[in-house]
């Protein structure tokens, strides 16, 4: 919470300024009821109608006055507000944005969107909120209690014994109400997943007949909500009630004491004049310290939040990436063009070897782990197979102990099962990992001694989930080459075999690409995701799995295309289908991280058990129809 | 980092900021909600026609809150009396002036009464608040539960085509945010207009009543000026929230797509670029934000100031009610008004004015909840399937045979799908369905499951017409393993026996070895106690896959339906479930989703789909033979001479 107030610092000068005409404001409208007392007692009772014009025009000057405080509270609170949201969005996007894609993936992208978008909402809110209405609550109470001691001492006890009491049959409620709402909040959820569920699966319901065991699932998580929901609606239902018939007892009380205090024997005629003005100055202030107490309470309650947020927040502003660039940074010679090197490369995933860097990240993943476990309850436990997963794979080498030299013109694949490490293996040559033991060089030069913009100005990647931008067609090809030419653009896109439909589509390459690319087929967006790969012209081109989605043919013309227009790249394949790596110059075949055979096909074929069986499993009935 | 940041933000930006907004303009999920209510009436009086079933308690509701309203509002009057014994009492001994024993001058007695009955007024207004709050509580809850549970009955029997018509995040939305608007706001909103109109009416009243027109006006003069105000500044303020939140939608989709292709981001270089455009939209966020937040926020000072300057004129008028003449002209007043009438007048001003303030607080809080309401309804009175028809309710399952009779079906009316279709499958056929993506094969899968209803010929099972069986028992002789494996969260045992609820341990893992997967739940640690995360997203999809199929083989069905897609699944696996598929086929009439053409030479039928419709239809030998488009389909495979229009 600190590191993020601290964030206010660029914005104190319009938060001091807020806070003072808040201040002003409170005083002004403290000043009401004395000039309403005088009024009262100065000029009607005495019947001087100056007086009362006297004080009418300074409290129309206090209002208007007033009325200026709190227009220019707002609008110094509102600009330290906007800007401050403004700088922890930007901060934490930057930070975001410049995390290895291994924080990202443990993070999750949705838990950053909401880090970035509501966490920052929540905390800003809270914080302003907090800062706008503190001070006045002093200036109220310290008001309240001089004018109480003015009036009578024994007014002084009723504030001292009353307010203590409201505000402890608050805070009680308060403890007793809130599990119930935080309770009533995991039922929303439940109830949630089970409609979620429902939605998504909804032809396996109706198939398998479940759709009235789905409905009593419903059922009862419905009720039980509904009732929590009345328990705690009318617990707060009676608090007001409670409140309000307490407080005007107190009104009645106070009365009595004032009359009292007027008529004990020896007071002074004129002090008892005053007795009406003083009772009903003190009222209003007595109300003005009880509204000042709920905004603190409010706030208080949303504290909590705030806090849960901050952290969240806080994770991300003190996540530094263990990525960075390299502080001597070499630049490769300018001969070599498209050489990738493995020397003797291994990789884990390691949390615990990040030592004081990742420890934000090791600590996050602990602490869910703990939390799954608490959560022994069947319904709320959360994976916990996730963890052991993990503990497994961090217990062994991703990558094991690889070595090969990839060079301009050639096409290197790298085939083997699902989870074997191909996908990370070729995620360490843009660094998008760094590789624990061994170095990659790419150009001649350790990776890890480049420049990032450096080494990724060489590279083209393909990732497996072809993703796609909103905007157009041309847009999404030239985020690989942002000066490419509308002809470039239509070069990569007849390499990439996309020409088909990108031409039968009315813009053209002006055609609008919708959110994550939802208007286009997988295959289609595949191609558009190679187009854009092509169309930077990179010395070396990663294709990560990137043609699963096309049917055989349409990868074969990709793959000759791309060999025939781009002739000095050095292309990296991560295939599944033997098809796709039949022609390679070098077939890497991967078998649990470990490099089990480095040959063509043919060598392999005879070489490489583990290649056998998987030609055999892909190939066999083609064989047989040939 | 710190230091790049701060040499950027003396950058200028020169993106374009409407460019970028209305790029991402899809994103603005808020605007849905604040849109305008397209039948605020019909909704508003549909919603209260759901409280009809709670009438008695609705009235209750009612005249607690008028009760209490009324109780307050002639409260003052009550204070006026007090006060005025009080100051008679305390003049009287000030001006006639009897030194000694002051006491005897102040009735004391008549005081503490009118302080005790002044005090039971407020014990009234107390109880009658506890049993609005209570009552009211109890029907707004009422309320949405019965909304909650028609809405879920209808999800159950709304047929398909909704489903596949609206996204799935748009429906949970309509389910869970907007029934949660509707409750949030339903009371609050309700009894804060209701309390306000009678408070409005019950001071006017209370003033009027007292015969002082003078100091009534002087008391309310100003708010029809700032009621007006309030209602102006809250529709432009409306105007520039929705800006706001247009924009905020806009960062929405900025920041989803940065992170979801944060590789792309990295390796492209795009960083820069990246955290520019965020700039921008940020900058637009920020603009919006305050201007919103600023014409809202001068409301608060302009209504409090015209609620002091009414405040003002009270105590000035009511100065020379009190003293008996205009100000100092020496025009004499008509009617005199002692201390406590004017103490009354000052609450009455603000009696009045204050239902102004938060009613227009209220209006956009109503009027979302009523947008919300109107989606709501909107769904429950989207068309349900068409009831089931028992004529012909089979007693027991089905042996396996099933016969499309001349069957016709299409998804939209004016382009043809399946015309005139026949098919026979006898009893342990295995029939396969081929064809390019696209090209409609779930829809035999759609009708004969029944999810979706053919318009003209017949369906028959066991030579039942499908048409005249319940849903149900149709359903009943199906296994099903599609290739969007749904898992739901809960154990690896309880998503096996999903069909069957009381199947053994036994029957559970001999399904599950059938399968190929008891080895894989045993080498979990809890074994088939594991917990599956929602979607069953902490294993792998092959894993997923061969657990629908275990699920499929413990039902036991008389006909399978097979959607075999493996294009993410490694060989190994996908080895595994083609067994497994296998294994589940045996002894069953079953309809294959093929994708590879290799796996389904031997089936018994081939129906072979392009662009929406049944091209050939035979066994594997005749369709080679006829070298048509499964022909062309099959060489392709294995030549690249695939021409280019196949999708």
């Amino acid at each position: 919470m600190r590191k993020i107030l601290k964030m206010l610092k660029p914005y104190r000068s319009t938060l001091i300024l807020s806070i003072i005409f808040s201040a002003l404001h409170a005083v002004l409208e403290i000043l009401i009821p004395v000039y309403t007392k005088y009024i009262m007692s100065e000029g009607i009772i005495p019947r001087d109608m100056d007086q009362i014009l006297y004080y009418g025009g300074l409290m129309l000057g206090l209002t208007a006055l007033g009325a200026l405080a709190s227009f220019l509270n707002t609008y110094f609170s509102t600009k330290t507000s906007v800007n401050y949201a403004m700088h922890i969005r930007n901060e934490v996007f930057s930070r975001v944005s410049h995390l290895s894609q291994c924080d990202v993936d443990k993070i999750g992208v949705s838990s950053l969107m909401t880090r970035t978008t509501n966490d920052v909402r929540q905390v800003h809110d809270v914080i302003l909120n907090a800062l706008k209405s503190i001070l006045p609550v002093p200036i109220m109470l310290i008001g309240g209690f001089s004018m109480a001691i003015s009036v009578s001492s024994n007014l002084l006890k009723v504030v001292f014994v009353a307010i203590p009491v409201l505000l402890l049959i608050g805070i009680i409620v308060l403890i007793f109400v809130s599990p119930m709402f935080s309770k009533i909040q995991k039922l929303l959820d439940k109830m949630n997943f089970i409609l979620r569920g429902k939605i998504n699966g909804i032809r396996v319901v109706r198939a398998f007949n479940k759709t009235e065991y789905e409905d009593e699932r419903f059922d009862a998580t419905n009720k039980k909500l509904t009732r929590m929901n009345l328990v705690a609606n009318r617990i707060v239902a009676a608090l007001t009630p409670v409140l309000t018939v307490g407080m005007y007892s107190l009104i009645c009380y106070i009365i009595y004491l004032c009359v009292n205090d007027a008529t004990a024997v020896g007071v002074d005629p004129q002090v008892s004049l005053e007795t009406i003005p003083n009772m009903y100055m003190f009222l209003t202030y007595f109300m003005l310290i009880i509204t000042a107490i709920g905004t603190v309470l409010a706030i208080a309650v949303s504290i909590p939040k705030a806090v849960v947020s901050a952290k969240r927040l806080n994770e991300i502003l003190d996540a530094v990436s263990e990525i960075k660039d390299s502080e001597n940074p070499v630049t490769p010679d300018e001969n070599i063009k498209g050489v990738v090197e493995f020397k003797n490369v291994s990789f884990r995933y390691k949390p615990e070897d990040d030592g004081k860097k990742k420890s934000w990240l090791a600590k996050l993943l602990q602490k869910s782990a703990e939390k799954a476990k608490a959560k022994k309850n069947a319904e709320n436990n959360a994976a916990p197979v996730e963890p052991e997963e993990k503990k497994k794979k961090t217990d062994e080498d991703a990558i094991h102990d690889i070595s090969f030299v990839s060079r301009p013109g050639e096409v290197t694949a790298i085939i083997g099962i699902t989870g074997c490490g191909k996908s990370t293996l070729v995620n360490l040559i843009p660094r998008l990992y760094d590789v624990t033991e061994g170095q990659i060089l790419v150009d001649g030069v350790d990776v890890r001694d480049m420049k990032l913009s450096e080494l990724h100005k060489r590279i083209a990647y393909v990732p497996q989930q072809s993703y796609l931008f909103s905007g157009t067609v041309k847009e999404n090809i030239a985020f690989g080459n942002p000066d490419a030419t509308d002809a470039e653009i239509w070069n990569a896109i007849e390499i990439a075999q996309a020409k088909s439909f990108v031409s039968s589509m009315a813009d053209g390459i002006d055609s609008f690409v919708s959110q994550a690319g939802k208007n286009f087929s997988g295959g289609q967006k595949q191609r558009l995701a190679i187009a854009r790969a092509v169309v930077k012209n990179a010395e070396i081109c990663i294709f990560d799995d990137s043609f699963s989605a096309l049917d055989l043919a349409t990868d074969a013309r990709l793959r000759a295309s791309l060999r025939e227009n781009l002739p000095d790249t050095n292309i990296i394949i991560v295939a599944q289908r033997v098809g796709t790596v039949i022609n390679a110059d070098r077939i890497i075949v991967l078998d649990d991280g470990k490099a089990v055979g480095i040959g063509t096909h043919k060598e392999l074929l005879e070489t490489c058990e583990v290649y056998r069986s998987i030609v055999a499993s892909q190939l066999s009935e083609e064989v047989d129809a040939v | 980092m710190s230091k790049s940041v701060n040499v950027k933000k003396d950058r200028i930006l020169d993106a374009d900021e409407t460019y970028l907004v209305s790029k991402y303009a899809s994103y603005d999920t808020k605007k849905d909600s604040d849109a305008k209510v397209g039948n605020a009436k019909g909704t508003a009086v549909r919603f209260f026609s759901l409280l009809k079933p709670h009438w008695f308690a609705v009235i209750i509701v009612c005249l607690s809150s008028i009760g209490n309203t009324l109780v307050s509002v002639v409260a003052p009057d009550y204070m006026a009396d007090i006060i005025d014994s009080v100051q008679h009492s305390i003049e009287n001994y000030v001006y006639n002036g009897t030194p000694v024993n002051f006491g005897s001058f102040l009735d004391f007695d008549t005081i503490l009464g009118q302080l005790f009955s002044l005090g039971a007024l407020y014990g009234i207004m107390g109880i009658m608040s506890f049993i609005q709050q209570y009552v009211g509580a109890g029907i707004s809850q009422k309320l949405v539960f019965n909304l909650r549970q028609q809405v879920n009955n209808k999800l159950s029997n709304l047929p398909l085509s909704y489903f596949d018509k609206n996204t799935k995040g748009e429906i949970i939305s309509k389910v869970v945010n907007d029934i949660e608007n509707v409750s949030a706001n339903l009371q609050g909103s309700f009894l804060t207009v209701l309390t306000g109109v009678i408070q409005v009416i019950g001071s006017l009243y209370m003033m009027l009543n007292s015969g002082n027109i003078i100091m009534t006006l002087a008391a309310i003069f100003l708010v029809p000026f700032s009621g007006t105000i309030a209602y102006k500044v809250s529709k432009i303020s409306k105007k520039w929230f929705s800006k706001y939140w247009g924009s905020m939608g806009a960062m929405n989709g900025h920041v989803e797509e940065m992170y979801s292709g944060h590789s792309l981001v990295k390796i492209f270089n795009h960083e820069e670029k990246s955290i520019d455009d965020f700039r921008v939209i940020n900058r637009n966020i920020r603009k919006n934000s305050f201007v919103a937040n600023m014409i809202s926020g001068i409301l608060n000072p302009i209504l409090t100031m015209c609620k002091n300057i009414n405040y003002v004129t009270v105590c000035i008028i009511g100065g020379c009610y009190y003293i008996g003449t205009w100000f100092n002209t020496g025009i004499a007043v008509s009617g005199a008004l002692s201390l406590g009438k004017i103490e009354a007048f000052l609450s009455y001003s603000s009696m009045f004015s204050a239902p102004i303030t938060s009613i227009s607080k209220m209006i956009n809080n109503i009027q979302s909840s009523l947008a919300s309401a109107e989606r709501v309804f909107e769904l429950l009175d989207e068309e349900e399937q068409t009831p089931d028809n028992t004529e012909n309710e089979p007693e027991e399952l089905a042996n396996g045979t099933v016969e499309f009779k001349n069957v016709s079906f299409r998804y939209k009316e004016d382009v043809p799908l399946i015309e005139d279709f026949s098919l026979k499958a006898e009893k342990g056929n295995i029939v396969a369905i081929v064809g390019p993506t696209g090209a409609g094969k779930t829809t035999i899968v759609n009708l004969l499951m029944r999810f979706y209803d053919i318009q003209s010929g017949q369906i028959l099972l066991d030579g039942t017409d499908i048409m005249t069986m319940s849903r149900n028992a149709l359903r009943e002789n199906f296994g099903m393993v599609l290739q969007d494996t749904w898992l739901f969260k809960g154990t690896i045992k309880e998503n096996i026996c999903y069909g069957v609820d009381d199947a053994t341990q036994e029957q559970i893992e001999s399904a599950a070895k059938s399968a190929n997967i008891h080895d894989y739940i045993m080498s979990l640690p809890k074994g088939y106690d594991t917990q599956l995360a929602e979607d069953g997203t902490n294993i792998s999809q092959g894993q997923r896959q061969l657990i629908t199929i275990a699920r499929a083989l413990l039902k036991d069905p008389k006909i399978l339906i097979l959607d075999e897609a493996t294009s993410s699944v490694d060989t190994r696996t996908e080895v595994l479930i083609q067994q497994a598929m296998q294994e589940l086929m045996k002894g069953r009439t079953s309809f294959v989703i093929a994708h590879r053409l290799s796996t389904i030479r031997n089936a018994d039928n081939i129906i072979v789909m392009r662009k929406g419709t049944i091209v050939e239809q035979g066994t594997h030998k005749q369709l080679i033979d006829k070298d048509g488009f499964y022909a062309m389909l099959y060489n392709s495979q294995f030549t690249g001479g695939i021409p280019e229009d196949i999708e």
